[in-house]
């Protein structure tokens, strides 16, 4: 089963489905990204990294030039796509603010040494 | 076809309380800091003025509210107005005027009106995602409420804590928003249009069949992302962490807006996948057990683990996880087999539940002082003769989570479990069997907090102050909790008035 989805990948033209697969790819590493860096910064780009593999499909899935076996699609995929990125950037915004008054009080803005609250 | 100005004037129409709201966060957000020095001190009473604004700006989108006219016919725009948007609008419009008034006192005078900007702010993105007809606008809708939670999380006290609670709910929630936008990009994969309307048509006509894996796999994505809001198990484990850190005002906002939008989604995102040619697969027995498994292991995981708490806080954010597993059940119960309608017997539940803990977060920030601070439970010791009223106000909230008479947490719980019971299956039966068994075990944790109250000795010491607006405002809650124990009538009307 895996083999033949990547020998189809492989032989295929490019289509909906190998951009699917790089947004896959991107959202996974994203997601393992947050979970491993320390770094709030590092975080952060786990966070943008996760998102637009999500943007990637929605631009894939609308996009005329590739085959996606259906009838063509509006500009709607685009158009969110669009929202995504200015809303990825205004949420940057504040967690970068965040990073900051955390980096005021610790000296650090390693994200373990936020423990002090648990029980 | 209508031209662009009528169009303008229909979407004004459409969306006036929320555009009062929004006019109102932008005079805040631009002329409040006019009134700080550079250091970000206000003048004395500042707080008090910016916290009347929101207040009267929250009156007039709720005049409007009520002039409105509930529904509106469905079509392909990016809004619609149903019931549930009615309802939805009216309780938030009604709850966040109840957390401005105990917000105004939780934060000092130089961050004052921004707090409050931002909460408006959040009230706007509820009503939106419940305004929503379409992917985009349900998603920006969600991030309104997310973006200004993190930043009013972390404005009112920049202390350690604070800061750890407002950066571990700010990475946890980006997350479930990218899972939710995967999940959404599936579903506009499957169907081929944004807009809520197509997609439900695109489905029951029958023309996705090829996509159910994608909608399979979008279905699940979006129950993950979205279970993040309302808290359930597995994805809880922010929750206590996050409202130990928190001033009690921001804890009362997370205990009622997260849950409302996540259920909001839901309800309007699960229908889609119901009349698809798939629905076995889908929509029928897998994602309603799953959701029937999330709540089981809601509910039960929340009650055992609040058992052993001693920070009222974290207490309380376990009730709440436990809550939105009683919540989860009404979503599981298919309608038009049982005589009490699940998701009515939901959004019931909510508004009652989100009044009451809105109420006991009141109360603490009523009888809590910087001297000394209400956190832990023998912090109530011997309350009830040095604040007799705010005492007995939290006794009749406390019955209300446990679901005791006479106040209206048992109805909630009554219309939850004949809802499930009525049914008729095996899974609702069981479902409604758990409750009950949860609600007994909740008993214990609420109970001892009014044993606390009313039986322990208070410690030697100096007295707490009373902040007399949160109790005020508490109290109102504790005795709504009672009258609508006794005329429940209209808010279940309004309440089952929704059928997805």
């Amino acid at each position: 089963m895996t083999s033949s989805l990547l020998a189809n990948l492989l032989t295929e033209p490019p289509g909906v489905a190998h951009y699917m697969t790089v947004g896959a790819v991107m959202f996974v590493c994203g997601a393992m990204c947050m979970a491993t860096k320390r770094n709030a910064l590092g975080v952060l780009m786990g966070i943008e990294l996760v998102l637009n593999g999500a943007n990637l499909n929605f631009i894939a899935f609308g996009s005329k030039y590739l085959d996606n076996g259906g009838p063509q699609l509006g500009l709607d995929g685009s158009l969110i796509a669009l929202f995504v990125i200015v809303l990825a950037a205004a949420e940057a915004a504040v967690a970068l603010a965040i990073a900051l008054n955390f980096y005021n009080n610790h000296d650090s803005i390693d994200v373990d040494r936020a423990d002090q609250l648990q029980g | 076809m209508a031209t662009a100005i009528e169009q303008l004037t229909n979407g004004v129409h459409f969306l006036a309380p929320e555009l009062i709201l929004v006019v109102a966060v932008c005079v805040m957000f631009l002329t409040g800091p006019f009134f700080v020095t550079e250091a970000g001190v206000g003048a004395p009473g500042l707080r008090k003025r910016w916290g009347a604004l929101a207040l009267v700006a929250i009156g007039c989108a709720g005049f409007v509210w009520w002039t409105s006219d509930a529904v509106r016919p469905l079509d392909t725009g990016p809004f619609r107005a149903d019931a549930l948007t009615w309802y939805v609008r009216g309780l938030t419009l009604a709850l966040g005027a109840l957390i401005s008034i105990v917000l105004v006192d939780q934060i000092d005078d130089g961050h004052s009106a921004e707090s409050q900007a931002c909460l408006l702010a959040i009230l706007v993105g509820v009503n939106l995602t419940a305004l929503a007809n379409d992917l985009i606008v349900l998603f920006l809708a969600l991030e309104l409420v997310s973006i200004p939670t993190y930043v009013l999380l972390y404005l009112p006290r920049r202390g350690e804590a604070n800061q750890e609670a407002a950066i571990k709910y700010m990475l946890l929630s980006i997350f479930s928003s990218a899972i939710v936008l995967y999940g959404m990009c599936m579903l506009y994969g499957a169907a081929g249009t944004t807009n809520l309307a197509g997609i439900a048509e695109v489905f029951s006509a029958g023309k996705s069949d090829g996509a159910a894996t994608l909608v399979r796999l979008s279905v699940a994505l979006l129950i993950a992302g979205l279970s993040f809001r309302l808290g359930a198990v597995p994805f809880h484990f922010y929750a206590p962490d996050v409202f130990q850190g928190i001033p009690s005002a921001a804890a009362a906002m997370l205990s009622y807006v997260p849950k409302m939008v996540g259920f909001a989604a839901l309800l309007r995102l699960l229908p889609l996948v119901d009349g698809l040619g798939v629905t076995e697969a889908v929509s029928g027995p897998s994602a309603q057990m799953l959701i029937a498994a999330l709540a089981i292991a809601t509910m039960t995981i929340g009650n055992l683990l609040a058992l052993r708490q001693d920070n009222l806080y974290r207490l309380m954010a376990y009730s709440s996880v436990a809550h939105a597993g009683y919540m989860m059940i009404g979503l599981v119960v298919q309608s038009e087999n049982s005589d009490v309608s699940g998701v009515g017997a939901l959004l019931f539940y909510l508004a009652t539940y989100a009044l009451i803990t809105i109420g006991v977060f009141a109360l603490f920030a009523g009888v809590s002082s910087d001297k000394s601070p209400v956190r832990t439970v023998s912090d109530l010791a011997g309350m009830s003769r040095i604040h007799p009223a705010v005492a007995l106000a939290l006794a009749v909230c406390l019955f209300s989570l446990t679901g005791l008479p006479p106040t209206v947490g048992m109805l909630g719980k009554l219309n939850l479990f004949l809802a499930s019971w009525g049914e008729g299956t095996t899974l609702g039966r069981s479902l409604a069997i758990v409750l009950a068994v949860n609600a007994a075990i909740s008993a214990w944790y609420y109970l001892r907090l009014i044993g606390v109250m009313f039986f322990d000795t208070a410690p030697a010491g100096e007295k707490s102050k009373l902040t007399l607006a949160p109790a005020v405002a508490g109290t109102l809650c504790s005795v709504a909790s009672i009258l609508l124990f006794i005329s429940p009538q209209q808010l279940w009307e309004a309440a089952v008035k929704f059928v997805p």
